[in-house]
């Protein structure tokens, strides 16, 4: 399970060179707001020729294409359609940008809906039923809130409900969630605390906008060991405790059932993945 | 087909190059090129920027090339946007 998905601009020859060694576990090669309008096309070609040519191991790949409403958009989707390419990352996720990029998009990919307008939001129940190619929501809190016409905080309280609704569609439709980028590069302190956050909420993973962020959300993604050797201890004890017919007992004067048998359970499974 | 107008591509950073195709009074293909490592891979990469020319069709274009430590890929695909932006 990737925790952290990096942004390189596709227009950056020495970033994309340099992406292959870099710790982040899923790079997203921008084509959209990372590309200055002037140099879509060249970007697109670059990363073409970038894609055909260098290794990048086992480094999972995204592409973020650009809009659905652009002129990039077909070609775009093309160049995501290259075998090294997991799947695409598609701005301004809506019900007619899906529908138009699931048409022109390797039944093989996978998409990444970004949740930034406030029709994405209310969208989000189709979204994420519309196809079995979806799979992961990540939001994106800038656009967000310039949609709603009002200004970003590091608080977030403005994007606060979609955050909520994001993280609670994606477990009901056992999707990905990814939390948007924290844009303050140099506060690592902030970030910690926001990853910390967003993780107790159940989100999975974070965006990081540079390299050095990467670190910095691996670490703050990891389980407290003692909390895993204890849901090591109860799995183990309610699985015991099962076969003898005993759905619910006492360890170390706490009450064990089912759904702290799950949740132990989850959060054994989801730190194995995570684990490199 | 030949070079009509002034296109550029790429930057000056590192592991890119910036190349420019200018018209030809002349009619052939002439490379000018500036490399940090124009002693080690001058050759190379004028050989690389010749034949993505010649490959997109280009029989006649002045190319003033900047190289930062371009890899080949790079190259290529500079040169390709610069032909392009002829279109």
């Amino acid at each position: 399970m990737n925790r952290s998905y990096l942004f390189i601009p596709a227009s950056n020859a020495g970033m994309i060179l340099s992406s292959m060694v870099l710790d982040a576990d899923a790079i997203i090669f921008d084509l959209e707001d990372g590309v200055a309008l002037n140099q879509k096309i060249s970007a697109r070609t670059l990363l073409q020729h970038s894609l055909d040519t260098l290794d990048f191991l086992d480094k999972t790949l995204y592409v973020r294409i650009n809009n659905a409403s652009s002129d990039f958009f077909l070609e775009d989707v093309i160049c995501a359609n290259h075998p090294k390419v997991h799947g695409v990352v598609l701005p301004k996720a809506e019900i007619k940008s899906l529908e138009a990029c699931l048409k022109v998009l390797d039944p093989s990919k996978t998409i990444l809906c970004l949740i930034e307008s406030a029709l994405g939001v209310i969208q989000l129940p189709q979204l994420c039923q519309m196809s079995s190619q979806v799979k992961g929501l990540l939001l994106g809190g800038e656009d967000l809130s310039a949609d709603c016409g009002v200004e970003r905080t590091q608080a977030g309280h403005e994007i606060d409900y979609a955050r909520k609704s994001l993280v609670m569609h994606a477990k009901a439709f056992k999707l990905m969630a990814i939390d948007t980028p924290f844009v303050n590069i140099e506060d690592h302190q902030g970030l910690r605390e926001e990853v910390k956050y967003v993780a107790s909420m159940g989100y999975d993973a974070k965006v990081a906008i540079n390299p050095r962020q990467v670190h910095v959300i691996h670490e703050a993604l990891k389980v407290d060991p003692l909390k895993f050797k204890e849901a090591k201890m109860i799995v183990e004890a309610f699985e015991k405790h099962r076969t003898q017919g005993i759905g619910v007992f006492n360890l170390n004067g706490k009450m064990i059932d089912e759904p702290v048998y799950l949740k132990a359970k989850h959060l054994i499974e989801k730190e194995e993945r995570r684990t490199p | 087909m030949n070079i009509t107008q002034i296109t550029q591509a790429g930057t000056l950073e590192s592991n890119d190059i910036l190349v420019t195709l200018k018209p030809n009074p002349e009619g052939t293909i002439e490379i000018h090129l500036q490399s940090v490592v124009l002693k080690q891979f001058g050759k190379q990469i004028k050989a690389i920027i010749l034949s993505t020319l010649q490959n997109h069709g280009i029989t006649s274009c002045l190319c003033e090339c900047e190289d930062k430590g371009a890899l080949d890929h790079v190259i290529i695909a500079r040169v390709e946007s610069a032909i392009q932006r002829q279109l």
